[in-house]
């Protein structure tokens, strides 16, 4: 290991403590609340129901018992820069788990993490990251999972783990065992090998090569979805032949809303 | 700028970039005669895309050309209080669009407050008040992207 001095940096692994909490406002809050009386975990923070989800910008989270509602917490040496490849592995992970209870080939994820079927969301995920001890920094990957239930209202249509042809004895709690290995897989190959990270990322990506928008009203723009750089970013070929770098915002499919809407 | 200058800055640089180098630093900023000066390594904190804020000269291998010193005249008007970026991003200003701001120009914050988000592949990085202070300036827009190390705020 290379941080030898620099202290024990409590990286994530899949035999961290869980906590189950029957209800609790976010599993993102506790992560939070836990990391700034530097308790960096390792731990999986989990709740039965969320009174306060919430997504992406503070986007309300639907969380009826029966979904999962999980924060891995811990800490990465490599700073903010390796927190960013997290949402990736998490998709991944998602999906890896997924695949464990139901035919992974309906599968796909939308840039940079939501994990879909045939356009519906399965799962959401909000990673937050903050200063640690040096150069780390303590990492709160939320990851809110439609087991049972597709709630109405997320934002976007929804369907659940269950709906696509899960066993019906299906719980959160099964899922977070699948889950948790896989999610450790993930994080190693993001850390260790972040470009075959995208590779495999690729295989499941949701509108690569097809005209999406990103943003936005008059923010919003169109393009052709080219494919990820090494960072992750999107790479959006505009019309006028320029190829823009996406960091941030919301990714549709243009055929999914509607050309004329889109350009509108 | 002068041949003087020139001749001066680029002196600096190839000092610093030997200070970087051999004492195994990420980063050494020097304030001299007006002129800050700041040579760093690619840091493990920074996105690894191409683009660097002008504020940051970048790569420590250039230090004869004088181009490495050139932008440091555009850090001048920012105050060395500055908050910079943690990372490439996008940039807001408040929890949730059309809620309040974390802070107003004015404000008076504690070291640790959340002064706004900086998003990067949906991940979310809150910059800190690194001490207590008021709010002089605030520096960047809502949802406007930022370079690593590109100032944000002046807390003084």
């Amino acid at each position: 290991m290379g941080n030898a001095g620099i202290g024990r940096v409590h990286s994530v692994r899949p035999d961290a403590p869980v906590l189950w909490f029957d209800e609790i406002d976010s599993t993102n809050e506790e992560a939070r609340r836990r990391a700034q009386a530097d308790d960096f975990g390792p731990v999986w923070i989990a709740g039965r129901k969320q009174t306060a989800g919430r997504g992406r910008l503070g986007r309300q989270w639907d969380s009826p018992t029966g979904n999962l509602f999980v924060t891995a917490l811990f800490e990465e040496e490599g700073g903010l820069v390796k927190a960013t490849r997290y949402p990736f592995a998490a998709g991944l992970a998602i999906l890896d788990a997924a695949s464990e209870f139901i035919d992974s080939g309906q599968l796909q994820v939308k840039w940079p993490n939501d994990v879909r079927a045939s356009r519906q969301k399965i799962s959401g995920i909000l990673v937050e990251a903050g200063a640690a001890s040096g150069k780390a920094c303590w990492v709160a990957c939320g990851m809110g999972v439609n087991v049972r239930f597709a709630p109405d209202g997320a934002g976007q249509a929804a369907t659940s783990l269950l709906d696509l042809g899960a066993p019906q004895i299906i719980t959160a709690e099964m899922f977070l065992d699948a889950l948790r290995p896989a999610f450790v897989k993930r994080c190693a190959q993001a850390s260790s090998d972040f470009a075959s990270l995208l590779t495999d990322w690729q295989k499941y990506a949701e509108g690569l090569g097809e005209e999406v928008t990103v943003g936005k009203g008059a923010d919003a723009q169109i393009g052709i979805f080219k494919g990820v750089g090494p960072d992750g970013a999107l790479l959006l070929a505009s019309g006028d032949g320029t190829t823009h770098t996406i960091r941030a915002g919301d990714v549709e499919l243009v055929k999914e809303i509607g050309g004329h809407a889109a350009r509108d | 700028m002068s041949t003087a200058k020139n001749s001066l800055d680029t002196g600096l640089v190839r000092e610093l970039a030997a200070i970087l180098r051999d004492a195994d630093l990420g980063e050494v900023e020097v304030e001299h005669d007006g002129l800050r000066i700041r040579v760093s390594k690619a840091s493990p904190m920074q996105a690894p895309a191409p683009v660097q804020y002008a504020a940051a000269p970048a790569p420590a291998a250039a230090p004869a050309s004088p181009a490495a010193a050139a932008p440091a005249p555009a850090a001048a008007p920012v105050s060395a209080n500055a908050v910079t970026s943690p990372m490439v991003g996008t940039v807001y200003l408040s929890p949730e669009p059309g809620s309040k701001a974390f802070i107003q120009v004015g404000d008076k914050v504690k070291k640790g407050d959340t002064l706004m988000l900086v998003e990067a592949m949906k991940t979310f990085n809150p910059v800190e008040a690194p001490q207590a202070g008021t709010v002089k300036e605030i520096i960047v827009q809502d949802a406007q992207p930022v370079e690593f190390g590109e100032p944000l705020i002046v807390i003084e």
